[in-house]
């Protein structure tokens, strides 16, 4: 044995005296014994690199609410993105869902859901219910207009015969799209409708109610007792849309301490207005109260989501973009209308990322939407993160994952692809056997690595963004970086203890080492699990995990995809890897994400094309509402996936005035 | 002719008393049921109600009612009429603030510009009939007749043992389910591969034979994702993580002991369990909100429940509703 390695097993055995002080227990934890003499000896290290590991002080500073908690974590599923019959376009849709909030969660739960469309009696023409509930959900309705439809269903009061209430109770796009959605797309500032009075302070009255109905829903929903069972947060959608860019962002609150009504776009109709409306009214001006905003459809933005400006056109500075990752630390790349993470063509050469796109460019029903703009796509966000972080010392697009429905059904979590029967009331409704269109997806899940399931320790870990979504299905993935994290890990029964102790979970930021680690490239490590699926709807394999690393070089972001584990053609029910960055620069800044492929396997369309007699080689005899079954988007076969959030790695030495944005984050709390 | 006294019974005067007696009871009989008559207040749906309601009904939703929900609307009205004319009798609508905005606002447009102090636009306003009919006017009634029947209700409090008994009548709903904790070692590979069965068997016996505890006998088999120490899950919950067969199992292995084999998707799976759970109810402390809030509830539907068919008997509503089952509108 060297002397190296024996002054190696001489500090983790220090590592370890330290960690057992900290537990205050006069034995050290049997894992740990057993995890040191399984592990392989990791050269170099210093004793202060695996202290500076053990975020012991945070663990057992978290307060424990429930019966069920997990020092190392535990993946909970959920939804963040579900609307109800309080989103004005649930109702103009057609076939309109009468699901309010209670409704959904009651969903989300495991409960029975009646699906549009609806009879005048509010009988629903179908049903549906989750085989597996969630363990979390938030109810997003468009704050947009909270007022108005509830104005627009309260006989008597003015605004009730008003030709906009008129057009919404007609229940049909034609009719109430062009109304309601079409102040949204246009030049931002536009007023609110006649009928909320002057000063819309009438239909800001309304709005309170609606929000306050909202906020009960969430709060009855949530299991308070030490089961844990199920955890709600309070939410809504800011819904931006200026000239007709997806600006789409959901606000997420902490706890049920919340501003007394909901900013909306209406009133802040730039992103940085909502912004300093939360920074007011909820982190200072309310005890306990604090938001995370999450923006999604960024594939229909046009490129406008992600642009290194605020909303004004004034590029970022420092204090901009530090805002900007302050309250932006998740992006939703997965959703009922498309994945945001990547497309082919665009920045990339990776054709996986030809997964669930959408044929255009716009939301809107534009004769001639533009072409795709590069910064559409998330990752493209990401890695000009990087570039700006280079020029500016922080990185705004620092942004982990997740994944949800976007429901119009009030179905939160309802992403099965063999029982798919749509999300968007009578527009994607039943005919006998099938959808009356090919449109867009189920949607996708987000899983949170937590202690436990309370709506705390679920949003420090939305925070943190150790998350990562899933296009529906429900894989376990965990993912790691480290320069101390031993080549056997896989091998290991101690996974996630020796992840979290010897580098930084998904979501994380890993800086370089000090000391005899200085030169050891990073591992990633990556396991996943199968989802198991359910008797009626089995899981498919794993295919393989790829690794997305980007990085900043000649100040030109690069990215490569590699293959770490499995391959194409390959299946497994479990994989596991530790990859070492032979590339490894640490004067360059980066970030790692892994991607979980499964096996090919049928999309929810495919099925029904196939019932439907269709045959794309006669297209006159295609039944309406299926040529897209024939469409280059639509492929026969797909790979359901998972994304973890990134592992980012700043440049060491660290550019002069560099911030992490976690710092950045925790000195604006 | 006899000279005997004739009976009591054939006494003239009992003849007089029992005819007199005969008649005031028919009189007061007929009093009460002219009474009943007078008190019961007369709801009436006619033609022109039926009317309006269509029309109201094709303004929201976009068409005609069909007979069916004619019924419904008529029935809805009637319940609604009731409770207003409840309200209006129990004077819960004077100087209402809701129902005062909503008149002086309704004047405003019929009069502007009158020059009359507040007290006496409103007295305009109802003399002008300007309540009658009026939504928010019959709904605000609506809701004080709520509030008054729900005012003496008080707060809440029941005993323990109330709180108890409603939980043991409703124990299906409240109880967790049963659960199982467990330990698993777990060997990943192929199941349909004879070599892992084989693999899985050896590695039991080896359990078996060096007694060895759970916590350390699972790291005699490959690490997994999810741990080793599974904490108190149910069925359905075990079913979501693990798969039906591992969920199965756990429910069916022995406790304290290895258990057999069990396949999953991820491999093979030897079972310890160390605690089975019956489902039970929480302690009462756990349900004692959720209860509580079901119970206001249910008092709540109850008065309300009571206090309209109490209307409904002191009120005849006179409704055709075959009729209306028979309509067809356009």
């Amino acid at each position: 044995m060297s002397l190296r390695s024996i002054c190696t097993v001489a500090l983790v055995a220090i590592a370890a005296t330290v960690l057992t002080a900290a537990l205050g227990s006069a034995e050290s934890p049997v894992w740990l014994d057993q995890a040191l003499d399984q592990m392989e000896k990791v050269p170099g290290g210093t004793a202060w690199d695996i202290q500076s590991r053990i975020p012991v002080a945070e663990k057992f500073g978290f307060p424990r609410n429930c019966d069920d908690y997990d020092f190392f974590r535990s993946p909970f599923f959920g939804d963040l993105h579900v609307h109800t019959s309080y989103s004005m376009d649930t109702i103009y849709f057609g076939g309109s869902t009468t699901a309010d909030p209670t409704a959904a969660y009651d969903f989300a739960r495991g409960l029975p859901i009646g699906l549009p469309p609806f009879d005048a009696a509010g009988n629903p023409a179908r049903f549906a219910q989750l085989d597996r509930p969630l363990d979390f959900a938030a109810v997003t309705d468009h704050a947009e207009y909270f007022g108005e439809v509830r104005i627009c269903y309260s006989p008597g009061h003015p605004g009730y015969d008003a030709p906009e209430c008129v057009a919404l109770r007609q229940r049909n796009p034609a009719a109430g799209f062009p109304v309601w959605f079409g102040p949204l797309a246009g030049p931002p500032g536009a007023p609110r409708f006649d009928f909320c009075d002057e000063g819309d302070a009438n239909c800001l009255d309304v709005a309170g109610n609606v929000w306050e109905d909202t906020r009960a829903a969430a709060m009855a929903a949530d299991d308070p007792t030490s089961a844990c069972s199920f955890s709600t947060f309070v939410g809504y959608e800011w819904t931006g849309n200026a000239f007709g860019a997806n600006l789409h962002r959901n606000v997420i609150f902490k706890s049920d301490q919340v501003p007394e009504i909901p900013v909306s776009y209406l009133d802040a109709p730039q992103v940085e207005q909502l912004h300093d409306s939360l920074q007011a009214d909820c982190l200072e001006g309310l005890q306990d109260c604090d938001a995370v905003v999450i923006p999604h459809n960024s594939n229909y933005s046009m490129g406008r989501m992600f642009l290194p400006q605020t909303a004004d056109g004034t590029p970022f500075d420092a204090e901009s973009a530090a805002r900007r990752a302050q309250f932006e630390p998740l992006v939703e790349i997965m959703q009922h209308k498309g994945a945001s993470e990547c497309r082919p063509g665009l920045g990339t050469t990776d054709e996986l990322c030809a997964f669930e796109v959408p044929a255009t460019s716009s939301l809107l029903p534009i004769p001639n939407p533009p072409p795709v703009e590069s910064l559409s796509f998330v990752r493209n966000a990401l890695k000009l993160g990087l570039e700006l972080d280079t020029e500016l010392g922080v990185n705004p697009f620092q942004m982990g994952f997740v994944g949800g429905t976007d429901t119009h059904n009030a179905a939160a979590g309802f992403t099965e692809e063999d029982s798919y029967q749509g999300h968007l009331a009578a527009l994607e409704s039943v005919l006998p056997g099938r959808l009356n269109q090919v449109g867009n997806n189920p949607g996708g899940l987000t899983v949170i690595w937590a202690e436990e399931n309370s709506r705390e320790s679920l949003f420090e870990a939305l925070q943190r963004r150790e998350v990562y979504a899933t296009s529906g299905n429900r894989p376990v993935v965990r993912f790691f970086g480290g320069h101390l994290i031993p080549d056997n890990l896989c091998s290991l029964h101690f996974f996630a203890p020796l992840g979290y102790l010897l580098g930084v979970p998904m979501g994380g930021v890993l800086d370089a080492p000090h000391g005899l680690a200085w030169n050891r490239a990073p591992r990633f490590a990556v396991s996943a699990l199968m989802d198991p699926g359910t008797s009626d709807s089995p899981g498919h394999e794993l295919e393989r995990i790829q690794i997305v690393k980007a990085w900043v070089e000649n100040d030109v972001a690069q990215e490569r995809v590699i293959d770490v584990v499995g391959g194409r053609g390959e299946s497994s029910e479990a994989l596991c890897a530790v990859w070492a960055d032979p590339d490894y620069d640490p004067s360059q800044v980066a970030f790692y994400y892994a991607r979980v492929l499964e096996v090919p396997s049928e999309p929810w369309y495919a099925q029904q094309c196939s019932a439907a007699g269709v045959v794309c080689s006669e297209p006159a005899l295609i039944p309406p509402g299926l040529e897209r079954c024939c469409s280059e988007f639509r492929p026969p076969q797909h790979q359901e996936r998972a994304w973890t959030s990134p592992i980012w790695m700043p440049a060491h030495p660290p550019f002069p005035g560099h911030k992490s944005a976690d710092d950045v984050a925790s000195s604006s709390r | 002719m006899s000279d005997a006294k004739p009976s009591r019974l054939r006494q003239p005067w009992l003849h007089f008393l029992l005819l007199g007696l005969l008649l005031v009871l028919v009189d007061r009989g007929l009093d009460a049921f002219v009474v009943a008559e007078a008190d019961r207040e007369i709801v009436r749906v006619d033609e022109e109600r039926v009317r309006i309601l269509s029309s109201e009904f094709r303004r929201l939703h976009g068409r005609g009612p069909t007979g069916e929900e004619l019924v419904g609307a008529v029935t809805a009205w009637t319940e609604e009429e009731l409770q207003v004319r409840e309200a209006r009798r129990l004077g819960l609508g004077e100087n209402d603030l809701v129902i005062q905005r909503r008149l002086l606002d309704k004047l405003e447009v019929l009069e502007a510009g009158a020059d009359l102090g507040i007290d006496e636009q409103i007295e305009r306003a109802y003399a002008l009939g300007l309540d009658h009919e009026d939504p928010i006017v019959r709904r605000r009634l609506v809701q004080r007749l709520e509030t008054y029947w729900l005012a003496d209700l008080g707060s809440l409090r029941p005993s323990e043992q109330a709180v108890e008994d409603f939980v043991r009548s409703r124990s299906e709903q409240y109880a967790t389910p049963a659960r199982v904790r467990f330990y698993h070692v777990f060997l990943r590979g192929d199941v349909s591969s004879g070599e892992l069965h084989e693999r899985a068997l050896a590695l039991r016996k080896g359990l078996v034979a060096d007694r060895v505890a759970p916590e350390a006998g699972v790291l005699r088999g490959d690490p997994f994702l999810l741990g080793h120490d599974i904490p108190l899950r149910s069925e359905e919950e075990l079913a979501g993580s693990f798969g039906v067969d591992l969920a199965t199992a756990a429910f069916e292995a022995p406790i304290d002991r290895w258990s057999e084999p069990v396949e999953s998707k991820w491999g093979i799976h030897l079972v310890w369990v160390e605690e089975r759970r019956e489902s039970e109810l929480p302690p009462t402390e756990n349900l004692r909100l959720r209860v509580l809030r079901e119970m206001e509830l249910l008092r709540r539907q109850e008065t309300r429940r009571l206090a309209l068919a109490e209307l409904k008997q002191r009120q005849e509503i006179i409704v055709d509703f075959d009729k209306l089952r028979a309509e067809r509108t356009s």
